[in-house]
């Protein structure tokens, strides 16, 4: 078969829609044809860029207030004969109607206010306990309909990116200068460590050093590189996993361990699924069940020229985010429960529980699956919804002392930790529903958060509480505890009155409830980053501009605003620089007359010495539209060290090489967003992207005095492969992801490459290409 | 692929709002993409979406059969972006690279640019491109709604397809990744 007979059937293999016969020619042709290969791949990433798109969460919330909307009015329209009718018997039911417009108004108003209403003050959950209760659970929370709308995870929700976090929360307050401040090893050498929210909890990243070695997840592997003279630098090891499913994500490291994490699936068979124990067999199940677990491996590391496997464990579910606090490791999990299955079951099917299976490789049944028993799994009385949340420790220290699993039926999409308790929490929305007749109406819908409060003690987790805030949150960083106190950011939306969001700071205290609040902070914008810090709280919302708000905590009864400041930009990420000066990082803007369009991204240093009248003291943008860093969505990919002055961080730069002014003939349209009017007439275009320049490490001298200056650029691209570039490009082996120092040499990661640099020059020292 | 029960289209069909929500939740993400896609705009999209579930939503009682629905689905979805795409390009409201908004999509590929080349294409490819890739629809499906054979289907998806790589220029992107 010669290529070109073939490229059309390459096109028909990328939709799955291609014959037995043709595939095995083509995958035969593929093995010889770098060409085709080639083509295949291009196929590949059209697919890709034309299909990823994920609905906004909030679409199916705008669509359903639309249609009650919709329903309103055929309401009113309803209403309206009523009056217009004559019929004398009519009297009755016009009361009755009037009753429950009364009502319905009760309703609202009580419901508002439930809110604030005492959470279960008792600890103790009740359990599970059968099959049967579980299917009974369901179907009243299915009635009750508490439904959980966010299955797939939090990513821009509400339209608002997922923002970097704003690292850290002293809980102790400050002043520590920092948690990316540099840990003294136990030796000499001196290194950074992990940008992480608190003090002592360690969080899982793609890199991580001990000061001698570096360990990154690269594809399947995980990458041990000796660094300890940066000019010998070597590869020392790659991991790869038996399990050919299992895609490792995250990693810790300490002395003595190093731990991986990821996803994985596995099937399992469902024998016993047919017209026995269903009442009709809905042809969307296929009789083989896919089911995805986190796996974790745990490797001893003391002798590194002899690395070994030393635990395997693995628990069904989706991987939300671990922790690990000394020799103590927890993770949280979420597991959909397929409730509409479960209900077409008389009975359990015992091929295919309905319960989460783990396995542990130090436990009793020797690494074999567990299913937690029924008796085990607790509830929430007032929120069962058809997930499953487990929370999962392990001590390292204890090698023999199985996995401990917590099973609740419940769900969580973000987790805050602190030393003592972890956090989980989760959006809901909620509806104000009213009977008229036999027809059902809803009348507001607006979200709420609820947060899950789990004592930790030595890889062992206890439920202690539950609170409920109005509104959602963005990341771990919304969260925070402080002397007992818990502390939430929310930005709260009420679909009843238009799409208004309000955005809101609650304490709540050690039994999770609300104790002290503010709402109502900026109507009609949305908060894009928090940072908790000791008694303060400073918080970022945008529209148009950006506003910084300094809040005082010190009484947790009555938080107050103390000051705010309004500059263009906004800030997707808050790091403490120290007690009186914090550094933003996000995107600058320019307003239009009714949007703002955002350009390159921006850093800046505010000073909040004077709480009332924040400043910012220095700023600086990197290219123009399109400039992107992970940075700006996940804060572990910052390096700072005030010490040390060192700020670093991967970016892809995008600059319109000509600024070229568009012609004055669009004046004539005024409504036109996209345009800007400039005085002498001529219009610049503000929503044109830049062309990709640079992708790679920017390393700045911080200080108060200079601001920020750069020290220079890092990248892992050839002067060849910036040649070959388009207009854009796509993130590849050579994307840089990770900046980190251990003494006087700067390494930064790509999946292709180690580089290091001199500290103080950023002279190239050595590279190391990772095959 | 959209696959939605027959037994829950007839509960949405009489009124049932649960069953209603679950086909918004079937349907959404394949909506979502063919509007941002065929339009190009964050906002333009959304307003579309919305007013394609609203004509669902009414329309539904006039369905009962699943094989028919998802053409019907695919059809409403087609006609009101192609009726906002009319719309919004006469009051020059789509740009060349217009705002995908400050929640900011993909840096690489602006949802302006993907939309301005899909719409370069003639209208028979870009019909079936968008039925098959974007709309996730099979080939039998696409050969189904528009009256042709499979292999036409093939043939058009197959020029599509080589047109769009070379109009994005994804040859040169893969060289470097290499």
């Amino acid at each position: 078969m010669n290529c070109k007979d073939l490229r059309p059937l390459l096109s028909q293999l990328v939709d799955g829609e291609l014959d037995k016969g043709n595939k095995a020619k083509v995958e035969s042709h593929l093995k010889d044809c770098r060409e085709c290969e080639q083509w295949l791949k291009q196929l590949k990433s059209l697919n890709q860029i034309y299909t990823t798109e994920k609905a906004p969460a909030v679409l199916k919330a705008q669509v359903l207030s639309k249609v009650n909307a919709e329903n309103r009015k055929s309401w009113l329209a309803v209403l309206g004969e009523f009056f217009q009718s004559k019929k004398p018997a009519s009297i009755g039911s016009l009361a009755a109607l009037f009753v429950t417009v009364i009502f319905s108004i009760f309703v609202l108003s009580s419901n508002k206010t439930e809110i604030f209403e005492a959470p279960q003050k008792s600890y103790g959950l009740p359990a599970v306990g059968s099959f049967s209760k579980l299917k009974s659970l369901l179907k009243k929370a299915d009635s009750g309909r508490s439904k959980m709308l966010f299955k797939g995870g939090f990513g821009g929700v509400w339209g608002v990116p997922e923002a970097a976090g704003n690292p850290e929360v002293l809980s102790e307050g400050f002043p520590h200068s920092g948690y990316s401040s540099p840990m003294w090893g136990k030796t000499e050498n001196e290194y950074s460590e992990t940008n992480i929210q608190v003090k002592g909890v360690d969080e899982a990243d793609v890199v991580k050093t001990d000061g001698k070695y570096i360990y990154q997840i690269n594809k399947k592997r995980v990458v041990i590189a000796e660094v300890s003279q940066p000019q010998k630098m070597k590869i020392i090891k790659k991991l790869s996993s038996a399990d050919i499913n299992f895609n490792p994500t995250e990693l810790y490291v300490d002395d003595n361990y190093l731990i991986t994490i990821g996803n994985s699936f596995r099937k399992t068979k469902d024998q016993e699924f047919d017209q026995k124990s269903l009442k009709s067999v809905p042809e969307i199940y296929p009789s083989e069940v896919t089911q995805e677990t986190v796996k974790v491996f745990i490797f001893d590391i003391t002798d590194k020229s002899n690395i070994k496997q030393v635990r395997e464990v693995e628990l069904d579910g989706n991987y939300v985010s671990s922790r690990k606090i000394g020799s103590s490791l927890y993770f949280v999990a979420n597991k959909y429960l397929d409730n509409y299955r479960i209900m077409e079951q008389k009975t359990e099917n015992p091929s295919f529980s309905a319960t989460p299976a783990y396995r542990d490789s130090a436990g009793a049944d020797k690494g074999e699956y567990t299913n937690v028993g029924y008796s085990a799994i607790r509830y929430f009385p007032d929120a069962v919804e058809p997930n499953y949340i487990l929370i999962a420790g392990l001590n390292l220290n204890e090698p023999s002392k199985e996995l401990k699993v917590s099973t609740y039926l419940g769900s969580g999409n973000n987790v805050y930790v602190s030393s003592n308790n972890l956090f989980v929490a989760v959006t809901n929305y909620k509806e104000t529903k009213k009977k008229v007749g036999t027809q059902e109406w809803k009348i507001n819908l607006y979200n709420e958060t609820q947060i899950y409060k789990f004592a930790l003690r030595d890889g062992q987790t206890e439920y202690k509480g539950k609170g409920t805030s109005p509104g959602t949150i963005i990341n771990q960083f919304s969260m925070d505890e402080s002397d007992n106190y818990f502390r939430i950011a929310t930005t709260k939306d009420e679909f009843a009155e238009g799409e208004n969001s309000k955005n809101n700071i609650y304490v709540l205290n050690k039994d999770m409830q609300t104790v002290g609040k503010i709402e109502d902070i900026a109507p009609g914008e949305r908060i894009y980053s928090t940072r908790f810090i000791g008694d303060r709280a400073y918080m970022v919302t945008f529209k148009q501009t950006d506003p910084l708000f300094v809040i005082d905590l010190k009484d947790p009864k009555s938080p107050k605003i103390l000051g705010k400041l309004k500059i263009p930009g906004y800030s997707d990420y808050l790091h403490p620089y120290d007690e009186n000066h914090i550094i933003g990082f996000g995107k600058d803007t320019t307003e239009t007359k009714d949007t703002a369009y955002y350009q390159g991204m921006k850093l800046a240093i505010f000073d909040v010495t004077d709480v009332e009248n924040p400043e910012e003291m220095f700023k600086t943008t990197i290219g123009d539209r399109g400039t992107d860093s992970e940075l700006l969505r996940n804060h572990k990919a910052l390096l700072f060290d005030k010490d040390k002055n060192l700020l670093a961080f991967p970016v892809t730069v995008m600059e319109i090489k000509h600024k070229k002014p568009v012609a004055s003939s669009s004046l004539s349209l005024p409504e036109s967003p996209g345009r800007l009017p400039i005085e002498s007439g001529i219009v610049t275009d503000v929503s044109a992207y830049g062309e990709f320049v640079f992708q790679g490490a920017y390393v700045y001298n911080i200080d108060l005095i200079d601001g920020f200056k750069l020290k220079g650029k890092i990248t892992h691209l050839s002067d060849d492969d910036y040649k070959k570039a388009g207009t854009y490009w796509f993130d590849n082996d050579k994307s840089v992801e990770r900046i980190i120092y251990i003494d006087d040499t700067l390494y930064s990661l790509s999946k292709k490459m180690i580089k290091a640099n001199n500290l103080l020059d950023l002279k190239e020292k050595n590279n190391l290409v990772i095959e | 692929m959209i696959g939605i029960d027959e037994k829950v289209l007839k509960m949405a069909a009489q009124g049932d709002m649960r069953s209603f929500e679950e086909i918004v939740i079937q349907s959404q993400d394949y909506i979502w993409n063919y509007a941002l896609k065929f339009l190009g705009d964050y906002h333009l999209a959304q307003d579309a979406a919305q007013e394609i579930f609203i004509k669902i939503y009414k329309g539904l009682p006039n369905f009962s059969s699943r094989s028919k629905f998802t053409t019907w689905l695919y059809t409403v979805t087609h006609n009101c972006c192609t009726d906002f795409h009319r719309k919004h390009k006469k009051s020059k409201e789509i740009y060349e690279f217009d705002d995908s908004a400050v929640e900011g999509n993909s840096p690489e590929y602006p949802d302006g640019y993907l939309s301005e080349t899909l719409n370069k294409l003639k209208p028979e490819l870009r019909q079936v491109f968008g039925m098959v890739t974007i709309f996730g629809f099979s080939y039998k499906e696409a050969a189904e709604t528009l009256g042709c054979s499979m292999e036409t289907v093939k043939t058009r998806l197959y020029r599509a397809r080589q047109e769009l790589v070379k109009m994005l220029k994804i040859g040169n992107l893969e060289e470097v990744a290499q």
